[in-house]
This record gives C-alpha cells, structure tokens and sequence, in this order.
C-alpha cells in the first residue's frame, strides 16, 4: 500500500464526502423536483381555470343553443298549422263565395232563361238541381249559362216530358222536368287523430 | 477521430453521471412526490379537458329560417273559440230569424276537435223564402269564414213562396281564446226590404200566387193550431227525440208548429196517442176500433 497517495486522501474521509455529496445532491434535487412540481402544479391550476371557464361558456352556448332550436321547432310548429287553418279558411271562403255564386246564377237563370227550380240539394262535393221549363229547346242555352256563371260544368242527368194537358199546366205550363248535377266544393273537417296531440 | 473523442468522453460521463445521479433521482422524486400529492388537481385537469373536448365536438344546432304568419290570417279573428261551441246554433237561430226565416228545428252535432280548426256542426230546418235566405247568407258570408253548409235540400213549401230548407250547418273554431272581432260579433241581421216573391226562382213566372204542386191532403201550415191534437196525421214529422234523464220525448213538427211529446200524449185530429218513443221511430197508438199502428220515422231527409 501506498503511503504517500494515502496522506492526501483518506479512504475514509473521501468515503464521508462520497456520501455528503450524495446525500446533500439527493436533498438539492429533492428541493429542485420539489419546485418543479409545484411550477408544473401551478401551471395545472391556471390551465384548470381556463378550462373551467371554457366549460362555461360552451355549457351556456349549448344551452342558449338548445332554448333556441326548442323555440325555432315550436314556432316552425306553430307556422305550419297557422298555415294549415288559413288554407281551410280559405276553402271556408272559397265554399261560401260557391253559394253566392249558385243564388246569383239561380235568381238570374230563373229570370231571364224561363225555368223554374223545384229542388235543390248539395250533398257533400254534389250539386243537384231539379227544375221545370216550357221550351225545351232553351234547356242547353240555359244549362250553359248557369255552368259559366258557377264556373263549373253542370250535366243533365235526367229530362221527363209531360203531356202539355197534364196536371203540369198549374205549374206555368212548364211540361219538361230536368236534372242537372254538378261538382260542389265542399268543406269536410279533419278528425283528430287517435294519439292526444298538443293544441297550440 | 470520433472514435478516439467517444472514447474520452466516456469516463467523463460516466463520472458525471455518478456525481449527478443522486442529484437528479431527487429531484425526479421530488416531482414525483409533489405531483402525486396532488394526484387529485391532475385527475380534475384530465377530466375537464375531456369535458371541454366534448363540448367543442357538440354540433351547433342550424338556425331554421322561421318567417312570420302569412299575411291575410286575421280571418282567424274572426272564428269563435271552441269554448262557446254550445251556443252558436241559439245565435244562428236568432239571428236567422231576424232576417225573416223561421227555425222549425235545431239540433247541435257532436263537436269535431280535429287540427288544423275544430267545428261544431247544427242541423238545421228552416222555413223562409229564397230572397231571405240569400240575403242571410249573404250577411253570413260578410261576417267572416265562419259558416258552411255540409249537406242542404231545398224544397217548396206552405204557404207559397216558402220554401222549407233542410241542412246541416257547420261552424269553423279557433282552438284557443277568440279575438274581439269574433262572429257572431259583426254579423248584421237586419232584413232588408224591397224584394218580392216574383222574383223567387222556386216560383212559376206570373203566378206568385199559385205556388207548387199542393197535394189534397196537405194543409197551410198557417192554418195550423200550435196543438198537436188539432193537426192532421198526415202532416206530422218527426225531427228527432229528447231524451233527458229516462225521459224520452218524440220532437214532432207539423208546419211551422213543434212540439215534444212523451209517451201517453194525444195528438192528431185523428185521435192518435205516442204509444212508444225509439231513437228512430215513433210508434202511434189509433184510436179504438184500429188495429194498425202508425209508425213516424225520422225523415231521411233530416240529417
């Protein structure tokens, strides 16, 4: 063994220093990853805020977006069926403006064509009218002019001629009975279906 | 030469990493340590990230273009509610009477609450002549879209120029609460004076008179006593039964007369009584010495 190499440094003293550098190393590290940690901590928590109030504010744009598709589908719901009863209203208008139209034609028909109406009857999308005249040979002039004026065509379904002695003299002499038929714009509701719907 | 450079770095290194080593499992124990303190703030992060991310991938809802009610649809306003369905065919009654037609019977159907506009349907027998009715119409029509006429039979009847008008009449509702302007507010039931029976299209040209074809048992209805026991048999209808509790009663018109008769009752000049009332038919009970019983069924006709 060596003694010259021994007296600057002891095995056991640069044992004991070894050892404090490790130890006093670990501890400085210790305190270091320490801080570290704590930065990385704090970093954590701002982000943690930010995130939060991201959170947030998507939470409340979901929400608002939400309310606003929920009242977009009640008044698209509601347009369509304000759209539905102002068709019907219209049809309602259109079926009342039809018996004007029929009164009208009727009065002047019955003035100025020479016939006489003895029935009238409307049955769902059906018009009939059963009347008299004297000359048959107008029955076609008149037909025409009363489907010009109801804007539909009507149709001579039945034509009874009677005996110019018959019992029909009492009526005006009117011997021929005709039938006329034409389309009618009825108005029929709308059931309610099975299911309980919710009424606006 | 890298060779040679690799090789004197490699003692170096070897005694650096031996001098920092402790240094750096510290400081990699000291992180540790700390960040597994607060396991529970890096969970919270995790968590809100993955929040935030679904959130983000929530797709934005497209606003729909919803444009305002079409114009004209005011008409609505003028629609009773639903509510006062029960009283509308007292209200057409009334008002068709002040315009000169006479109601014989009125019978309100069953409520019809179907989308988009529920209705309330009347039958309705009316007597009146052809003028009165188109100008009641007419009025009608000047009140909104409110009336319409599902079936209608016009035929003559007694006295002449009357016409006796059979039909079922159907009121349109609002669902909700009606608007101020709603019928029969605006409908004006004033008659108006200045037409004539010539003018009637159900009367012969130049004989206003003469009126249709009478038959030989028929009777002017004006001659007509309100006591059914004083009508003839032969102008009795039947328009419908009452029934009230167990209470059925026959409503029988003759004319422009009506009455409700329950099972007992006398009536015709003929000296019938109501042997029975059904929902269809009433059965009337001859005078002794008769065996058949003459049965009155609600007229087709009557819808």
């Amino acid at each position: 063994m060596s003694t010259a190499f021994n007296l600057l440094r002891y095995p056991m003293q640069a044992r004991q220093r070894r050892m404090r550098w490790r130890w006093g190393s670990a501890a400085v590290g210790l305190l270091v990853g320490v801080c570290m940690g704590g930065v990385a901590l704090q970093w954590l928590g701002e982000d943690i805020a930010a995130l939060s109030a991201e959170r947030d504010r998507l939470q409340a744009q979901n929400l608002q977006d939400q309310t606003r598709l929920q009242q977009d589908k009640a008044r698209g719901e509601a347009l369509v069926l304000a759209q539905r009863q102002q068709s019907q209203l219209s049809r309602v208008q259109q079926h009342q403006q039809a018996w004007l139209r029929l009164h009208q034609a009727i009065l002047q028909g019955t003035a100025h064509d020479g016939w006489l109406l003895e029935r009238l009857q409307v049955d769902g999308e059906r018009l009939e009218l059963q009347g008299r005249i004297r000359d048959v040979r107008s029955l076609a002039a008149a037909q025409q002019r009363l489907s010009d004026a109801l804007q539909g065509p009507l149709v001579l379904v039945s034509l009874l001629s009677s005996p110019p002695d018959g019992p029909d003299r009492r009526v005006g002499g009117m011997g021929h009975v005709f039938v006329w038929q034409g389309a009618w714009p009825a108005v029929a509701p709308q059931f309610a279906p099975p299911a309980s719907r919710r009424t606006p | 030469m890298r060779v040679f450079r690799l090789n004197l770095n490699r003692p170096a290194l070897q005694r650096a990493a031996r001098r920092w080593i402790w240094a750096l499992a510290g400081s990699m124990a000291g992180m540790g340590g700390m960040l597994w303190w607060n396991a529970d703030v890096i969970e919270q992060h995790s968590q809100l990230q993955r929040k935030v991310q679904g959130l983000q991938g929530v797709a934005r809802p497209v606003g729909s273009a919803v444009h305002a009610l079409p114009a004209g649809f005011d008409l609505i306003d003028r629609l009773p509610a639903q509510s006062s369905a029960s009283r509308l065919g007292l209200d057409l009654q009334n008002g068709l009477e002040s315009q000169g037609l006479q109601v014989l019977a009125l019978r309100p159907q069953a409520l019809q609450t179907g989308l988009p506009l529920p209705s309330q349907a009347v039958a309705l027998r009316l007597q009146g002549r052809f003028l009165d009715f188109s100008q009641a119409w007419t009025a009608l029509v000047d009140a909104g879209p409110v009336w319409t006429l599902d079936r209608l039979t016009v035929v003559p009847s007694l006295p002449a120029g009357q016409l006796q008008w059979d039909g079922v009449w159907r009121a349109w509702l609002r669902p909700d609460a009606a608007a101020e302007q709603a019928w029969p507010v605006g409908w004006v039931t004033s008659t108006r004076p200045g037409l004539s029976l010539g003018n009637d299209p159900f009367v012969p040209p130049g004989s206003a008179l003469a009126g249709p074809a009478v038959n030989a048992s028929d009777v002017a209805p004006a001659a007509l006593s309100a006591d059914p026991r004083q009508w003839p048999l032969a102008s009795i209808r039947l328009v419908g039964v009452w029934q009230q509790a167990d209470r059925v009663q026959a409503v029988l018109s003759a004319g422009s007369h009506w009455v409700a008769l329950g099972v007992g009752a006398r009536l015709a000049v003929e000296g019938y009584r109501v042997k029975a009332v059904y929902p269809e038919l009433v059965e009337l009970q001859p005078p002794k010495g008769e065996d058949l019983v003459h049965i009155l069924r609600l007229e087709r006709a009557w819808p």
